[in-house]
């Protein structure tokens, strides 16, 4: 019974169930500090994590100033509580008359003489309170005051700033975003030092109350936007924000597309090139990943390196990324389609190597072919969930006995080994791995559409797939901008990247207020200073 | 309303399937790959024994040492009789484990007597057919089909990419009669059957291309030799390269030309009983053999360039006269060029042209440069 009893306490303290708290914020401070105890302990009653501390301040023998200090074991840094909380209100506090210091007085001089922590603020009602206590903060109640203080301790134990294991590259900054809000803020707010980067904060979830920012530059991000992404994010209302994927499927605008219509990134570089992009961030606390909208298809093919390395071979880069990605959808479907319904279609010499490799092969194509990719799909998946050495143990295991015994015990044919490889690999050089996985999807639909109607069923696949991605959007903006509304301008920066000087303008799918990325400079005219030398 | 536009996308889409006729799903390894189709005259009746060959894949398979694949031939050959191509192709369903498949069929050898007899049903077999691959090459076999697909050549895997692949020499010989089925097929209806085919000699190990069968309303007439259908290409413009050889007086070595570049033009100047013709091809050779003591001076070039050009309107009106006088049949485009260019001088030939191309008058201005003479003095 007694179990049940305390579980019941709810009776007494109202559970909040809206994610801003709004209830529990008309819940005003009482002026007894054993009463807002009371209610606290009420608040958060079987929380054995929750910390109370209270203490007297000035003389201790004739204690006149009775005060509490609440706070969460583990989010808090503790040196930082007794050093800078304690210490300054016990100890060097005794330095300074207290006597005559009473209500508001007393309440200024510890807020604005005494504490040395760098960041504190007021509050007078629990649900900011409770929420910052469970945020990390620190509480400070006062007796006979109904004006608290929530002092920034923050402090748990997280994960420094470490390279990105999702999106390594060769030249570029090596930071990679963390679990904590506010650090991955400030690692963009170190790139834009712009008064112009703004960042707006949503708690969202109703239970993980989940800081999640958006950041954009007024003036290059188009304001309706901003004020889109503002909208639907306050329109959620869901028990937990996670990762940024709950976010993600939340607000985007077609669920039943294979295709992301958020671009997610682990590198503050990449985040802060979007942004100067005009486009919008969401950052989502506890996750590393953050979100980039609106997207296109083609910005789910570039990568940072397009741009930091020279022009030439970003460009071929991002070419063979499109030929990889043709090949990831349609390789194994058009083969199909080839081997069993036009194989006339093929050079003499290929039909026969070809039909000499299934000679014997008990499967039909389609069969063969579902098999293998099957097999590498779980592949794929044994070795993202194994611990490391294991892992790789798997990738030589499954690659032995899917490639070499397969083919020796003649359940498949070596070319159909080759082709599952080259498509597996292929749908893994698009550098965004939402995309990858959807093409994978993809692939298998398409198989299925070339086993049943020949090259006739990849031709409909592919009409379909336009016929879709010319309908979807993301925040306003069409998937396939800019080819969509064609303009030569605009390919510049698509399928290959003209020279960094040449890209006057920012691209056009963002819609932003000021285009304008590079500026006529003055580095011409040095050149004819020189000749002027000469002369 | 949006719920019967999905239906009916979906229909349509359905559709698809069910109209195209695209339902025929046979796996690589079901199918032979026939290489070579053989047309000969049986010895019964008047039907056909047509022969098809075929790889068997499994034997040509690339691995190594299993290349044999037991000692047997990598290539099947299966022949019957009967009184079409596709007859004999349905016949033979009764007889082999796969389906015959013919969009690789790279060769179509016509037996001199099947050819002899007409070859209208191979025409009309081709055109109906939808399978077959119009790339692929058709020619006359001087003797029998069959003995043609019995040789044994050591150079290619397959009988039939050796046959067509001799045809990609048409660069630097043009002493055959370069035609594809297409093209074939379109000279054929467009000239009621007066064609040049290629003509195949077939030998023990292996085969010769060279001359030409002359087709009149679709039956076999007679033979050009290798010369002959050089003369007859250069009319019609086929000759891509080509070795002219020819002696100077006293010399016992010949010099040899070769032909880089050459552009041929026919036109018409003069329309009086019989029409007149010009040819006047427009020829660059490099000399790529001579006398060892021959001193190739500007002057020698200049005599070398004469007797290359009177070479060259040799060979072509020996060519054309066989056409003209000994078949009798318009297979150098003249009526063509007249039917295209000057349809009303057409009008006025056109009943009678069987008659008139005989006695048409051909005139040859071959115009010569030499310009390569080759590294040494």
């Amino acid at each position: 019974m007694g179990i049940f009893d305390t579980l019941g306490s709810r009776k007494k303290t109202e559970i909040f169930f809206e994610r801003d708290m709004t209830p529990d914020k008309n819940r005003k401070l009482y002026k007894d500090i054993d009463e807002n105890l009371k209610v606290f302990k009420e608040y958060l009653a079987d929380c054995d994590d929750l910390i109370t501390r209270e203490f007297v301040m000035g003389n201790p023998e004739r204690p006149k100033h009775r005060l509490a200090m609440i706070n969460i074991d583990g989010l808090v840094d503790k040196r930082l509580v007794q050093e800078e909380v304690m210490k300054s209100l016990m100890l060097y506090a005794r330095q300074t008359p207290l006597e005559h210091s009473v209500g508001d007085k007393f309440f200024q001089l510890i807020k604005e003489g005494l504490l040395t922590v760098a960041e504190l603020r007021e509050a007078d009602n629990f649900g900011e309170l409770v929420l910052a206590v469970l945020s990390g903060d620190t509480a400070l109640i006062i007796d006979k005051l109904d004006r608290a203080l929530i002092l920034n301790t923050k402090g748990w134990e997280k994960r420094g700033v470490e390279e990105p294991l999702t999106e390594a590259v060769i030249r570029g900054p090596r930071e990679g975003f963390t679990e904590t809000y506010r650090v991955n803020v400030a690692l963009v707010r170190r790139r834009i030092k712009d008064p112009n980067l703004k960042v707006k904060t949503v708690r969202l979830g109703r239970h993980t109350r989940t800081d999640v920012g958006v950041l954009y530059i007024k003036g290059i991000a188009n304001p309706s936007i901003v004020e889109e992404v503002l909208k639907r994010l306050n329109k959620v209302d869901i028990d937990g924000v996670l990762e940024s994927g709950y976010i993600e499927q939340m607000i985007e605008d077609n669920w039943v597309s294979f295709f992301p219509q958020f671009r997610r990134t682990e590198r503050p570089d990449v985040a802060a090139a979007a942004l100067l992009e005009g486009n919008v961030l969401i950052i989502c606390d506890t996750t590393p990943f953050v979100l980039i909208a609106p997207t296109t298809l083609f910005s789910l093919f570039h990568s940072s390196e397009d741009y930091y390395e020279r022009w030439y071979i970003a460009s071929l880069i991002r070419l063979l990324r499109f030929a990889a990605a043709a090949l990831a959808i349609a390789a194994p479907s058009f083969y199909v389609a080839m081997v069993a319904y036009h194989p006339g279609m093929l050079p003499t010499d290929l039909a026969l190597s070809i039909g000499a490799t299934r000679e014997g092969v008990p499967f039909s194509t389609t069969v063969e072919a579902l098999i293998m990719m099957l097999s590498l799909e779980v592949l794929r998946e044994a070795g993202i969930r194994l611990p490391g050495p294991i892992g790789q143990t798997i990738g030589i295991v499954g690659g032995l006995v899917v490639g070499e015994a397969a083919v020796r015990a003649g359940i498949v044919s070596p070319i159909m080994v080759i082709l599952i490889a080259i498509n597996a690999i292929s749908s893994f050089a698009v550098p965004n791995f939402s995309v990858a996985i959807g093409f994978r999807l993809l692939t298998f639909i398409f198989l299925i559409l070339a086993s049943v109607a020949g090259l006739y069923g990849v031709m409909l696949g592919f009409l379909g797939l336009t016929v879709h991605l010319v309908t979807l959007k993301s925040f306003g903006v069409p998937y396939l901008s800019p080819v969509i509304s064609f303009k030569f301008k605009r390919l510049r920066d698509l399928v290959v990247r003209a020279p960094l000087p040449s890209l006057k303008e920012r691209p056009e799918y963002t819609r932003p207020v000021d285009k304008t990325r590079v500026r006529d400079s003055k580095v011409k005219e040095r050149g004819g200073g020189e000749e002027n030398d000469d002369g | 309303m949006k719920l019967r536009k999905i239906i009916l996308a979906g229909l349509l889409s359905i559709a698809i399937f069910v109209v195209s006729g695209c339902w025929d799903m046979v796996d690589i390894d079901r199918r032979f790959f026939v290489g070579n189709i053989g047309i000969d005259k049986a010895a019964v009746d008047d039907k056909l024994k047509v022969e098809f060959t075929m790889p068997i894949v499994r034997k040509i398979s690339g691995e190594g040492g299993q290349g044999g694949g037991g000692g047997g031939s990598t290539i099947a050959s299966v022949s019957t009789v009967a009184d079409s191509i596709h007859a004999a192709a349905r016949q033979m369903s009764h007889r082999l484990s796969r389906r015959l498949f013919f969009e690789h069929t790279r060769v179509i050898l016509i037996g001199e007597e099947a050819a002899r007899d007409g070859i209208e049903g191979v025409v009309n077999f081709l055109s109906r057919n939808t399978e077959v691959n119009r790339r692929g090459r058709i020619m006359v076999v001087k003797g029998k089909a069959e003995d043609a697909l019995k040789v044994k050549n050591e150079y290619e895997t397959l009988l039939a990419m050796y046959i067509a692949n001799i045809f990609e020499n048409w660069t630097f010989c043009s002493k055959f009669i370069e035609i594809t089925i297409d093209d074939f097929m379109k000279s054929a209806y467009s000239t009621q059957g007066n064609v040049l085919l290629p003509r195949l000699t077939p030998g023990k190990i292996d085969v010769s291309i060279g001359g030409a069968a002359v087709i009149k309303n679709y039956k076999l007439v007679g033979w050009l030799d290798e010369n002959e259908t050089l003369g007859v290409n250069f009319v019609l413009g086929k000759v891509r390269g080509g070795d002219l050889t020819f002696k100077q007086q006293g010399e016992d070595y010949p010099v040899v030309m070769s032909i880089v570049q050459i552009s041929t033009k026919t036109e018409l100047v003069e329309a009086g009983t019989y029409p007149k013709f010009k040819i006047s091809p427009r020829i660059v050779a490099d000399i790529v053999e001579t006398p060892v003591d021959m001193k190739i001076d500007a002057s020698m070039i200049k005599s070398l360039e004469k007797d290359l050009e009177e070479k060259v309107n040799q060979i072509i009106l020996k060519g054309v006269k066989k056409l003209q006088k000994e078949f009798q049949v318009d297979v150098l485009g003249f009526g063509e060029y007249l039917y295209k260019y000057r349809p009303g001088i057409w009008e006025y030939y056109r009943e009678d042209w069987e008659n008139i191309f005989p006695h048409v008058e051909v005139i040859v201005d071959t115009k010569a440069t030499i310009r390569g003479i080759g590294a040494s003095l």
